[in-house]
């Protein structure tokens, strides 16, 4: 067999291996080793797959040899009829020569191309080896007989990997250029300099810019010697702003795009093993949980919950419509955010038994990859390496084994909770208790038992915000702050510290605790909404609750410190298991308390009822948002009021005590209103046994054959995995893109480069690849905007006349028009005109399309304009793949009505941004 | 010429402040100078949009950046002019004279500078 393909073949063993062991005893590390050494060991596995290094007798290595010597064997006395009838003990010496010779192949391993040396000098080698026979001739005849094969799946590999490679740069350009070319640089000053800012407190270097493109569908990082940041909205809050940046950031400054970049090298160079997409597939969802660990490694608890936060408006945010429904309660894609929501509650600094733990198995599984190795054809000095049966190396591998049985005992022998103070905790224990007050833009810190009374007078200026820290004989001042200030207080606060510190008018003691209350400060303000006011709380609601004769619809928060509430009554409501908590209500609802004791024994038991709920641990306080007396009427005619009424906190209130039957009667109903909103909330309120999960697939199913693609896209966030895929497969068969992409729009990953449109060996990465390109085909997804009611926020312009713009191809168009088509010259654009329709045609793409258009209304000129832009994109994606009988063209059927019939309409083609002319003709 | 934002023609003006060429520690101090304490980041942003738009060209001075303006105030100056004029005015000079005075925007002294300067050019025509 041919030298390199054995090494190749040898590497790929060794490799998978490696992949195999981490995969297996992944139970085992995954929650107890932190995600970055998860994420980073799995550079020993692509070294060993990338590198031909290896010690001279190895595992890979020396059963390479061994079964070469039996092909060998096998394979010579095969061959021995053609070759002139030599005798046998000819042949022995040859065998001994393959194993004993070959030095210059043992010298050659370092280098980087060793298939023509070897090979070379292989022969070179045989031949001189035997220079005492006349049967060189012979000998090369046998060994010529071997190289064909050899030679030939040598460059077969050698062809599919620099396909691949060549494949996925091509795709990655063009995925770039086109998604540049679609950027606007953001204009938004406040917005470059809070990202110059947060570039400066995490100390990079190098500049970043900041565009949107409202094609990408979720924020990516994008371009190597000019990297800049994408966005798809170029509204985001300020908080989601921020942890979007800090998300970003940390992959620029870990190079993750490189690491990407040699993943994907090892996986052109192994294209054949498929254990290496599953090593890919690891490490991309590593990167993303790492980077994530990372980013909140430095974020209190709020800010941790707040994060996540942001990573669900991602969810919904560039272009996706899911989330623009029902208000009040909406079912979360639970399994796909779990993992990374999960990742980020449960983070926890590492003990140190842990660390030590790591740091071992790190070292074990170098070893193992030494000791591995791979195929190299052996040295002359090497023959006493003995070919054993067992093929043992000696003691390399035995002794890590027992070394670690010994020092597993020693680290669970060790105090666990030694190294689990984190820097933060360590500081606080220097904290010292303090009491906040705030009022008219002053934040009061009373400390170490300071009071009011000890406060000075103290004002600030309309829009600013002011620290005061009291103590009982003295008080500091910092500010003033803009609330676009308040995210980098710390920073702001620490040079005001450093020059009080210098005069010495506070101590390092005073300092730490300042900028540890700021710290506090900071990440409250972080964790709120960015619309919220100065006095105002984020509750949040689930819905009312139907408890005769009453319907009650609260709110709650997890924030414990309500000094901030004004305005409302309050009062402690006892539970029956005797704990207390806080209930803030309006003027109107106290007089209804007042004045009936079933309504607070109403409040009461909904309070319990939803602390009995998994999310309790948030329910600190609570407030009553309404309070609806509705007596005695059954639930059922009440039911039937609100719908029509279409108030939908007290249908669903409602809804949830309602029998079976009539749930699904109702939820019929709504299917054939068409009132999404109202279906988005109750079938998710529907119980968890069984019941809902029904629903869903019996919706789902109506929602498909009734081609309802918004009822669809709603109850597709509540399949679970194989459902999915299921769906997706059967889109798939149907040849239904939209219904596809909606299923596929899942994806929460950022995408950190092209490389999710890259991986088309894998059919589930193309849900990512569709992402990429789910918005290009935004016409399509116009009805389901319709459906929404998502064209009010488009605002069409009144005058504007309606258009009909569809992809077709050359056997679903009329006769006359494909025999208009036939003439027609390759590489020219065409616009027929056939029955009120025309069509646009051009021959002579080399792979998919996509297409947007604009209309322009003239208001001036008297005639409207509208642009077709039409982009070439290549994938090789099966949901997007074309029959071949197509060929590759560009079809597309297309007419317009203007609103004023006077008007007239120019039609203007743009491809890959540039416009175009056309030829013009008519169909007979 | 492409349109530039407020922040890139503040940059502009800085760098035809300083002679058309400005180092890029120059533009910093002139920029604070007028009150405009931007990051890094944006500034080194800012600049490169402006070289992509055609209007800066920058070079190294040893390990020091120098930009230099390839389109003057001047033209700037006069480009905006005109597609202002053709685009509010619709080319139609005369209305966005009477909207200057109207407005006071042109002070009675500027105008009678201009309606001397105006009777020179054509009167020296004419008696051509």
């Amino acid at each position: 067999m041919h030298e390199a393909l054995k090494l190749i073949l040898s590497l790929s063993l060794s490799g998978t291996i490696l992949i195999l062991l981490l995969l297996l005893f992944r139970p085992l590390y995954r929650k107890r080793l932190s995600k970055r050494w998860q994420y980073y060991i799995w550079l020993v596995v692509i070294w060993r797959l990338l590198l031909p290094i290896t010690p001279e007798a190895s595992l890979t290595g020396n059963l390479f040899l061994e079964a070469e010597q039996i092909l060998s064997g096998t394979a010579i006395s095969a061959l021995l009829p053609q070759d002139n009838g030599q005798p046998p003990v000819e042949t022995i010496p040859e065998a001994e020569a393959v194993t004993g010779q070959g030095n210059m192949v043992q010298d050659s391993i370092g280098s980087n191309d060793p298939d023509t040396k070897t090979s070379a000098g292989d022969t070179r080698q045989f031949t001189a080896a035997r220079p005492d026979t006349a049967n060189a001739a012979d000998t090369k005849d046998i060994h010529g007989s071997f190289v064909p094969v050899g030679t030939l799946l040598f460059a077969l590999w050698l062809i599919v990997a620099l396909l691949l490679l060549m494949r996925k740069v091509t795709i990655y350009q063009s995925f770039r250029k086109y998604v540049e070319a679609g950027c606007s640089p953001l204009e938004d000053l406040e917005l470059l300099e809070s990202f110059g800012r947060i570039l400066e407190d995490n100390r990079i270097r190098g500049s970043i810019d900041l565009c949107t493109n409202h094609l990408v569908s979720s924020p990516m990082l994008i371009g190597l010697f000019r990297p800049r940041i994408i966005l798809p909205v170029s509204h985001l809050s300020e908080r989601d702003f921020y942890y979007t940046a800090l998300h970003e950031l940390t992959h620029y400054r870990r190079r993750d795009m490189l690491y990407k970049w040699l993943v994907q090298l090892a996986l052109c160079l192994h294209w054949f093993n498929p254990f290496v997409y599953l090593m890919k597939n690891e490490i991309n969802r590593l990167c993303e949980l790492s980077c994530d660990e990372r980013v909140i490694k430095t974020l209190s608890e709020t800010a941790r919950k707040s994060y996540g936060d942001t990573l669900l408006n991602a969810v919904g945010a560039g272009g996706s419509y899911k989330d623009t429904l029902a208000s009040v309660t909406l079912h979360e894609s639970k399994e796909l955010l779990k993992g990374r929501l999960d990742a980020i509650m449960h983070y926890q600094k590492l003990s140190k038994a842990v660390r030590s733990a790591t740091l071992f198995i790190t070292g074990l599984l170098i070893g193992s990859a030494i000791v591995l190795g791979a195929y190299a054809a052996p040295g002359s000095g090497s023959v006493q390496d003995p070919v054993t049966p067992d093929g043992q190396p000696s003691s390399s591998s035995a002794s890590p084994g027992s070394e670690l049985s010994s020092d597993t005992a020693r680290t669970a022998g060790q105090q666990p909770d030694a190294g689990a103070i984190t820097d933060r905790e360590a500081s606080a224990k220097a904290y010292v208790d303090y009491d906040m007050r705030y009022e008219d833009g002053i934040y009061y810190f009373h400390i170490d038992g300071a009071t009011r009374e000890d406060e000075p007078l103290s004002n600030v200026t309309d829009g600013y915000r002011k620290l005061v820290f009291v103590w009982k004989d003295r008080y500091s001042t910092f500010g003033t702050f803009r609330d676009k200030d308040m995210p980098h207080l710390v920073r702001n606060m620490e040079s005001q510290c450093r020059t009080l510190l210098e005069n010495g008018q506070i101590t390092q003691e005073d300092m730490d605790l300042y900028l540890q209350i700021a710290g506090d400060l900071q990440d409250s303000w972080l964790s709120s909404t960015a619309e919220q006011s100065d006095n105002v709380y984020t509750f949040k609601m689930q819905g009312g609750y139907y408890q005769k004769p009453y319907i009650v619809d609260l709110g709650y928060t997890n924030q414990t410190q309500p000094a901030m509430l004004q305005v409302c009554h309050s009062r402690t409501i006892t539970l029956s298991d005797r704990t207390a908590v806080p209930l803030y209500y309006d003027a109107a609802s106290e007089q209804q308390l007042a004045s009936d004791e079933s309504a607070m024994t109403a409040v009461t038991s909904v309070i319990e009822q939803m602390l009995a709920q998994e999310n309790a641990g948030d329910m600190k306080v609570f407030i009553l948002v309404n309070l609806e007396y509705v007596g005695d009427e059954p639930p059922s005619s009440l039911a039937r009021r609100y719908y029509e009424e279409e108030t939908l906190s007290y249908f669903s209130a409602v809804f949830r005590v309602l029998d079976r039957q009539t749930r699904f009667q109702y939820l019929d109903r709504m299917l054939a209103d068409d009132n999404i909103s109202f279906f988005a909330c109750c079938i998710g309120e529907l119980p968890d046994d069984g019941e809902q999960k029904e629903a869903v697939e019996r919706y789902i199913l109506k929602a498909y054959e009734e081609d309802n693609i918004s009822f669809f896209s709603v109850l597709s966030g509540m399949l679970e995995e194989d459902s999915k895929r299921q769906w997706l497969e059967r889109c798939e068969k149907d040849d239904n893109i939209r219904y596809a992409i909606v299923l596929g729009d899942q994806n929460i990953y950022d995408n950190l480069d092209a490389f999710d449109a890259l991986d088309s060996l894998d059919v589930l990465d193309n849900l990512d690849a569709l992402d990429a390109l789910d918005a290009l085909d935004a016409l399509d997804s116009l009805d389901a905007l319709d459906s929404l009611d998502a064209l009010e926020k488009l605002d069409p312009s009144p005058t504007l006349g309606t258009m009909d713009l569809r992809r077709a191809t050359r056997t679903e168009v009329p006769e006359q028009v494909q025999t208009a088509l036939d003439v027609c010259e390759g590489g020219k654009w065409y616009v027929i005109e056939a029955d009120n329709l025309q069509y646009i045609y051009y021959n002579g793409l080399p792979g998919t399309y996509a297409y947007e258009s604009e209309i322009y209304a003239g208001i001036e000129s008297g005639s409207d304009r509208i642009t077709i832009r039409i982009a070439d994109i290549r994938t090789d994606s099966p949901l997007l793949r074309r029959p071949r009988s197509d060929g590759n063209y560009v079809l597309l059927a297309f007419s317009y009505a203007p609103a004023n019939p006077d008007t007239a309409y120019e039609l203007a083609i743009e491809y890959d941004h540039i416009p175009v002319t056309y030829e013009r003709s008519q169909a007979r | 010429m492409q349109q530039i934002s407020d922040y890139e023609l503040e940059l502009m003006k800085a760098i035809w402040n300083n002679n058309g060429s400005a180092l890029y520690a120059e533009i910093v101090s002139t920029l604070s100078g007028k009150g405009m304490n931007w990051t890094k980041n944006t500034i080194i942003t800012l600049l490169s949009r402006l070289i992509d738009k055609g209007l800066l060209k920058a070079g190294k001075i040893g390990h020091r950046n120098r930009y230099t303006a390839i389109v003057s105030a001047e033209e700037y100056q006069s480009s905006q002019t005109e597609n202002f004029l053709s685009k509010v005015y619709e080319g139609n000079a005369r209305d966005l004279v009477a909207t200057l005075i109207q407005k006071d925007l042109l002070s009675s002294s500027d105008y009678d500078d201009l309606k001397k300067h105006w009777q020179s050019i054509t009167h020296g025509t004419l008696s051509e």
